[in-house]
């Protein structure tokens, strides 16, 4: 090679003129065309109503964790619901005259049935009142829910005893839409909102009403919603949520716009009752959130790491905790210790499981006991950065240059579910 | 629409979505291919690359088509290293480039010198991943120094220093034997 003349500007240019292999493929140009512009629609739209979203999804699904409070948890459906179907500026189709009915309903009155599985169904009557009030009534024990107070409260007559949520440091853009009407602000927010993507389920007769059904996927569960062919009042709306263990809520004998007094909607507490208040952290997760949630893993199941980042997997911890307390059951301290922690590690979880696919997480804890030196249980790269934060079975994070090589590393990114 | 305009558009408007990717699926494309050799391989790389885009977007900040370059093709280098990182696949890379024969000569095209792609793509491979990304991004996507350490999280100036021992280096491995067998030496 004859580099005898400004050897380094010669090496360049040939580096620059090497012929390779690098004309696209004008097939996979289109076809990824598409997939792009169907996952910025998805995006955007996400995003428009990401804000009000987040929050109500979040909480409802938290308090899910917890058997005291299914039927609050209910609540979270059908005010996620309400979010989630806010109508569009288009013509009326029959979907959105049944979304127009739910969302601009000043109140309620409809019967709910929840079917976990491995458990017995439960019922339960509710009402709801316009902004965001719902009530929930199980035999004696009533759970209210002020959406904008960020509250939650289950009041437990028998045992005079009253169970509170409080919802924390949610983001700034959430709390903001606290301060004015529900869901005006979210009609400004949607204004220019196309409907939700839907599938028709054609007619049937649902307690004697003619009713046409649309099936909806949203990343709660999936959902049907069934309305009355003429008036479009919701007659069944059906969820069945993602997640273990399998838990479907059936709503069903809607009333709408009846008259329900305020009272009955009022968060206060009987002076006599003994109050147990739960805060509920809604702010963005953090790295050290997911290392303290793995921490409260190991402490539960004797000192190793879950199978998986997943609910199964907490689930059968906190069964094993609950089991593993006093002969006569858990006690109370146990039960709270239990669900705050259920919380941290949902919130820990939470971290590692929404990062992106360029961040190349991988999970590696199945099997692996607390302080085994030099194992690597997880590792990520931060964005923008071309290194990896590694986290040891010590709980320690490290800087490191590269990704860990550690049989049975399990990738947190799951294409198929994100569309990629 | 001025190209600033297009990038602010791009967050709401699919139109605009549209017009970005069809002047950078191109680039973004001859990047990955130069960077895993394996056109398969390359357009997962960029499908990944595109798809994360279109899904961040609309909460992208950038105002400038410059950010816009920069955040593209940090996307698309964080994806081709994390591939290019694990060591098996690295070679699979090299395998890969050792049977793609010469390829200058294998499609009638004219010999650059002594240089030839799968021969200088076991080289560029041979390199620490940042250090693969500051050279194709120089040399085979045109960015600019100060671009390249937009996308890399450095200065300029160390991207000049960076670039400069990375060149002597593949000086060194190719300019002391020309003769192609020279070039199969070293593998990842």
């Amino acid at each position: 090679m004859n580099l005898n003349h400004d050897p380094e500007a010669d090496f360049e240019r040939q580096l620059r003129a090497v012929p390779a292999d690098d004309v696209p493929r004008p097939e996979h140009r289109d076809a990824l065309r598409e997939r792009a512009l169907a996952a910025f629609d998805g995006a955007v739209q996400s995003r428009r109503q990401q804000a009000p979203q987040i929050r109500i999804l979040f909480w409802g699904k938290a308090v899910m964790k917890h058997p005291m409070s299914r039927y609050a948890a209910a609540a979270c459906v059908v005010a996620a619901l309400a979010w989630l179907l806010v109508p569009g500026s288009g013509t009326a189709s029959a979907f959105e005259k049944i979304v127009e009915a739910v969302v601009s309903a000043k109140s309620a009155r409809f019967h709910m049935d929840v079917n976990v599985e491995g458990q017995a169904k439960q019922s339960a009557d509710a009402m709801f009142l316009a902004p965001a009030k719902y009530r929930m009534e199980l035999g004696k024990i009533v759970s209210l829910t002020d959406f904008e107070a960020a509250k939650m409260v289950t009041l437990i007559p028998d045992q005079k005893q009253a169970v509170v949520f409080n919802l924390k440091h949610a983001p700034q853009g959430q709390a903001a839409l606290d301060q004015i009407n529900h869901f005006e602000r979210l009609r400004q927010l949607l204004q220019d909102q196309k409907p939700p993507a839907y599938e028709r389920l054609g007619e049937k007769t649902i307690d004697g009403h003619k009713a046409q059904g649309f099936r909806l996927v949203s990343p709660v569960g999936t959902t049907k919603l069934w309305g009355d062919a003429q008036t479009g009042d919701p007659v069944r709306i059906e969820t069945v949520y993602t997640g273990i263990p399998l838990t479907e809520v059936v709503m069903t004998k809607f009333e709408m716009n009846v008259d329900l007094k305020p009272d009955l909607f009022a968060t206060d507490i009987p002076k006599e009752y003994k109050v147990k208040s739960f805060d509920i952290e809604a702010s963005k997760p953090e790295e050290e959130d997911f290392v303290q949630s793995l921490r409260i893993c190991a402490d539960l199941s004797g000192g190793s790491f879950p199978d998986a980042l997943d609910t199964q997997s907490v689930m059968k911890l906190m069964i094993a905790a609950a089991l593993g307390q006093a002969k006569d059951g858990p006690k109370e301290e146990d039960v709270d210790r239990l669900m705050k922690q259920s919380f941290a590690i949902g919130r820990g979880f939470q971290f590692a499981l929404t990062l992106p696919a360029a961040a190349d997480a991988q999970y590696a804890g199945k099997g692996v006991k607390k302080d085994t030196p030099n194992r690597p249980i997880f590792w990520y790269r931060p964005e923008g950065s071309q290194r990896y934060h590694m986290l040891d079975a010590t709980l320690t994070v490290r800087d490191v240059g590269a990704a860990p090589q550690v049989d049975g590393a399990v990738p947190l990114y799951k294409k198929s579910a994100r569309g990629g | 629409m001025n190209d600033d305009h297009m990038v602010v558009s791009a967050r709401d408007d699919r139109v605009a979505f549209g017009a970005l990717y069809d002047r950078y699926y191109p680039r973004v494309m001859r990047y990955c291919l130069r960077r895993l050799f394996v056109r398969e391989v390359a357009e997962d790389a960029a499908s990944e690359t595109f798809l994360h885009v279109a899904e961040h977007l609309p909460a992208f900040e950038g105002k400038t088509e410059t950010d816009f370059r920069r955040w593209v093709f940090r996307i698309a280098s964080n994806a081709v290293n994390a591939y290019v990182r694990q060591k098996r696949r690295r070679q699979e890379l090299w395998d890969a480039a050792s049977r793609g024969g010469r390829f200058a000569a294998d499609h009638g095209l004219p010999a650059v010198e002594h240089l030839d792609w799968p021969a200088v793509y076991r080289a560029v491979l041979d390199l620490d991943p940042r250090d693969q990304t500051i050279l194709t991004l120089r040399y085979f996507a045109d960015l600019s120094h100060e671009e390249i350490g937009g996308v890399i999280g450095a200065k300029a100036g160390a991207v000049r220093t960076a670039l400069s021992r990375i060149l002597s280096r593949l000086r060194a491995h190719f300019g002391a034997d020309a003769d192609a067998n020279a070039l199969t030496e070293g593998q990842p």
